[in-house]
C-alpha cells in the first residue's frame, strides 16, 4: 500500500470513528429501556411522591398503531404551576419503539424535538416543555419508576 | 480566477448556469420550511409568535443579510459556507465550518428519513409505521434516490426542488393556513385563549431555555443557496432577491400555519409522540374533511424528500470544493461530468445508511437519539458563529472588495447584524448543553460532558486532515464517464 493510499485509509477510518464514538457513547450511557408490562400507574405514584397534585386525569388513546391507551395528567405544584403530561401503553416493543422514532422525527428545524419522552417499560410518558419548572421535582420520581422502585 | 474555477476548467467541467432568483429562493425554502415544525410550535399557543420573533430577529434576518452579502461577494467561488469562512479565517476556518455542517447532516438524516417513511405510511396504512423493515427500506429509497438526483447535477436537482418544494411545503402550508382562516371565520371555537400581548411573550426559565437553541436554529438553512454560486446566472443581483423572497415565504408560512393549527387543536391534544400526521389528522377531522389526510400525507412526504435533498446536496458540494483544493485525499476528489462531487456523495450516503441502520434497528440508539441531535445542534452553532464572524472580519480585512449587496449602515450595521446573529448562536450553544431529558444530577454532568466531547470529535477532524495533507493531493478529479 502506497503512502498516499494509507493516508486516504486513515482519513476514511477517522470519518468512521467520529461517528462510531458518539454512537457508542449514547448506547453505553443511555441503555435501552427493556419492554416490560407496567403495573399500576407510575405517574400517579411519581406525582404523589414529588408532592404534586393531580388536578385531572382523563383517558386517552393515541392514534398510533399498537397504542393500548393511557392518560392525560394535569399536574400542579404548590406554587400553582401546571404541567400536562401524557402516557400511553403499547402492545409490543416494535410499536413502542416506532412511537419513540415518531417523536425523534418531529425535530424542529435541524434541532431536537420539543418535549421529552420517558420510557417506562411498555409505557411512554410524553412531557411537553415544562414552563413551570415542575419537572425538577417530578423527574427524579419518574426515574425511580423507570428503575422499578 | 479562483483555484476552484481554474480546477474545474482544467478538468473541462464548466459549471452549468441554470439557477435564477426563483430556483435560489426555492433551495432556501426547501431547506428551511418544514411542516414538521408546525404542530411542535403550536403547543406554545400565542407565545409561538414570540418564539418566532426571537428566531427571526436573532437568526433569520442576520443570516439572510449575511448570506446575501457573502454570497454576492464570493459569487465566483464555489463552496458556500466553506468559501466565505475560508476567505475570512483561512482554510482551517472554512474546513471546520463546512465539516461541522456536513457532520450535523449525517446525524440529522435518519430523523428526516424516518419522518418521510412514517408519513408515507400514513397515506398507505398507518400500521406500516411500526414495521422496522418497511421504515428502513423506504428510508433507503428516499436517501439513495436523492443521492442519485444529486448525481445528475444542478439542472436536474434544481427542477426537482422547484416542483417539490411547491408541492410538498408551500401548498400544504397554504392549505393549512386557508383551513385555519376558514375555521376562524366560520364561527368555530378557537381553542386558544383570547389574544393579549402578554401571551406573546415566551416563558423563559431554566426549563424552557434549552428550547431556545431549537427555536433559533428553526430557520437554519438560509445559507443553502450559497452553495450553488457557480451555477447561478446572475449571482450578484439574484442572491439578495432570492434571500428576501425565501425569508418572507418561510416566515409567513411558518407563523401563519402554526397559528392555524393552534387555533384548532388544543395544546394538550397535540401529541408529538404520535407524530405530525396525527396532529394533521386531528386538524382535518375537526374540519370534517378526513379524506384530505392521505393526499396531505403524500404532499408532506414530498416536502420531506425535497428538504432532505437540499441539505444532502449543499454541504456535499462544499466538501467537494474542499477536496478539489487538495485538502482531502484524492479519493474524495471525484467529480462526474455533471459537476457533482460523487465521492463525497457516496461516502455521505454510506455513513448515513449505517447510522440509519442503527437508528431503526437498535432500541438503545433509537431511544437516545435526541442526545445525538443535541450534539449536532452544537455543531450548527459553530457553523453559524463562523459565518457571522466572517461577515464582520471581512469588512476589516477586505474593506474594498466588491460587495454587490452590502448590509446597510456601514460598520455599525455590520456589527449589529453580525453581532445579533453571533449572540443568538452563542447563547443557543450554551443553553443547548442543558439537558431536556429526565436526568439525575450525575447523569446531567455526564450528559453535558458527552455532548461537548461528541461535538469536539465531530468538529476537529478537519484539523487532523490538514495535518495529513500532501502537496500531491491537489489534482482535478473526473470520473471515467
Amino acid at each position: 500500500m502506497s503512502k498516499t493510499d494509507s493516508v486516504a485509509l486513515t482519513v476514511l477510518i477517522i470519518l468512521i470513528l467520529i461517528f462510531l464514538v458518539p454512537l457508542g457513547w449514547v448506547m453505553i450511557a443511555f441503555p435501552a429501556e427493556p419492554y416490560r408490562i407496567v403495573m399500576g400507574e407510575p405517574i400517579t405514584e411519581a406525582a404523589q411522591n414529588a408532592g404534586l397534585t393531580i388536578v385531572n386525569a382523563t383517558n386517552v388513546t393515541w392514534n398510533f398503531p399498537g397504542a393500548l391507551g393511557g392518560k392525560v395528567y394535569v399536574l400542579k405544584d404548590k406554587s400553582g404551576n401546571m404541567l400536562t403530561i401524557q402516557t400511553q401503553l403499547f402492545d409490543s416493543p416494535e410499536s413502542r419503539d416506532a412511537a419513540i422514532q415518531a417523536h425523534s422525527a418531529q425535530s424542529v428545524g435541524k434541532g431536537k424535538p420539543i418535549g421529552t419522552i420517558v420510557v417506562i417499560g411498555q409505557e411512554i410518558v410524553y412531557v411537553p416543555p415544562d414552563q413551570g419548572g415542575i419537572l425538577v421535582n417530578l423527574g427524579p420520581e419518574l426515574l425511580k419508576q423507570k428503575a422499578g422502585r | 480566477m479562483s483555484d476552484e474555477t481554474s480546477a474545474q476548467q482544467k478538468s473541462g467541467i464548466e459549471p452549468v448556469k441554470v439557477l435564477g432568483v426563483f430556483a435560489l429562493a426555492m433551495i432556501n425554502v426547501a431547506a428551511v420550511l418544514s411542516i414538521r415544525n408546525f404542530p411542535s410550535m403550536a403547543m406554545y399557543g400565542w407565545s409561538c409568535i414570540g418564539w418566532y420573533i426571537i428566531g427571526t430577529v436573532l437568526f433569520l434576518i442576520p443570516l439572510s443579510l449575511a448570506g446575501a452579502e457573502l454570497a454576492t461577494m464570493f459569487s465566483d467561488k464555489g463552496g458556500g459556507v466553506y468559501a466565505w469562512c475560508r476567505e475570512a479565517f483561512g482554510t482551517k476556518g472554512g474546513f471546520v465550518a463546512i465539516f461541522c455542517e456536513w457532520s450535523n447532516n449525517l446525524v440529522w438524516f435518519p430523523t428526516v428519513l424516518a419522518f418521510i417513511a412514517s408519513t408515507l405510511a400514513f397515506a398507505i396504512s398507518p400500521a406500516l409505521g411500526t414495521n422496522a423493515v418497511y421504515l428502513f427500506v423506504v428510508m433507503m429509497i428516499a436517501f439513495w434516490g436523492t443521492t442519485i438526483i444529486a448525481y445528475f447535477g444542478e439542472n436536474v436537482s434544481s427542477k426537482f426542488q422547484n416542483y417539490g418544494v411547491i408541492l410538498g411545503s408551500i401548498i400544504p402550508s397554504i392549505l393549512i393556513i386557508g383551513l385555519g382562516v376558514y375555521w376562524g371565520i366560520s364561527g368555530a371555537a378557537i381553542v386558544l385563549p383570547p389574544f393579549s400581548w402578554s401571551q406573546v411573550v415566551p416563558t423563559m426559565n431554566l426549563s424552557t431555555l434549552p428550547y431556545f437553541a431549537t427555536v433559533i436554529l428553526l430557520f437554519a438553512g438560509m445559507e443553502m443557496a450559497g452553495f450553488h454560486a457557480l451555477e447561478t446566472r446572475n449571482p450578484k443581483t439574484d442572491y439578495p432577491k432570492a434571500m428576501a423572497i425565501s425569508a418572507v415565504i418561510i416566515f409567513a408560512c411558518t407563523v401563519l400555519a402554526t397559528l392555524a393549527i393552534a387555533f384548532v387543536i388544543p395544546a394538550s391534544d397535540i401529541n408529538l409522540a404520535g407524530g405530525v400526521m396525527q396532529a394533521i389528522q386531528y386538524f382535518f377531522d375537526a374540519l370534517h374533511i378526513p379524506g384530505a389526510v392521505a393526499p396531505m400525507a403524500v404532499l408532506i412526504t414530498i416536502g420531506g424528500v425535497v428538504s432532505l435533498a437540499a441539505w444532502l446536496i449543499g454541504p456535499a458540494k462544499g466538501l467537494g470544493v474542499v477536496a478539489e483544493e487538495g485538502n482531502l485525499p484524492p479519493v474524495f476528489n471525484k467529480t462526474n461530468k455533471y459537476g457533482s462531487p460523487m465521492a463525497v456523495l457516496v461516502i455521505q450516503a454510506l455513513i448515513g445508511t449505517f447510522v440509519s441502520l442503527l437508528y431503526v434497528f437498535l432500541p438503545s440508539v433509537n431511544q437516545a437519539y435526541w442526545v445525538l441531535s443535541a450534539m449536532t445542534v452544537e455543531l450548527l452553532c459553530i457553523v453559524y458563529l463562523l459565518v457571522f464572524a466572517s461577515l464582520i472580519k471581512l469588512r476589516y480585512t477586505k474593506p474594498d472588495a466588491p460587495r454587490p449587496f452590502k448590509i446597510p449602515g456601514g460598520m455599525a450595521g455590520t456589527w449589529i447584524i453580525g453581532g445579533m446573529g453571533a449572540f443568538g448562536v452563542i447563547f443557543a450553544f450554551v443553553v443547548g448543553l442543558m439537558p431536556t431529558g429526565v436526568f439525575s444530577a450525575a447523569q446531567t454532568l455526564f450528559y453535558i460532558a458527552g455532548v461537548l466531547l461528541g461535538t469536539f470529535l465531530l468538529a476537529v477532524p478537519p484539523l487532523i486532515f490538514l495535518k495529513l495533507k500532501k502537496p500531491s493531493w491537489i489534482e482535478t478529479g473526473r470520473t471515467g464517464e
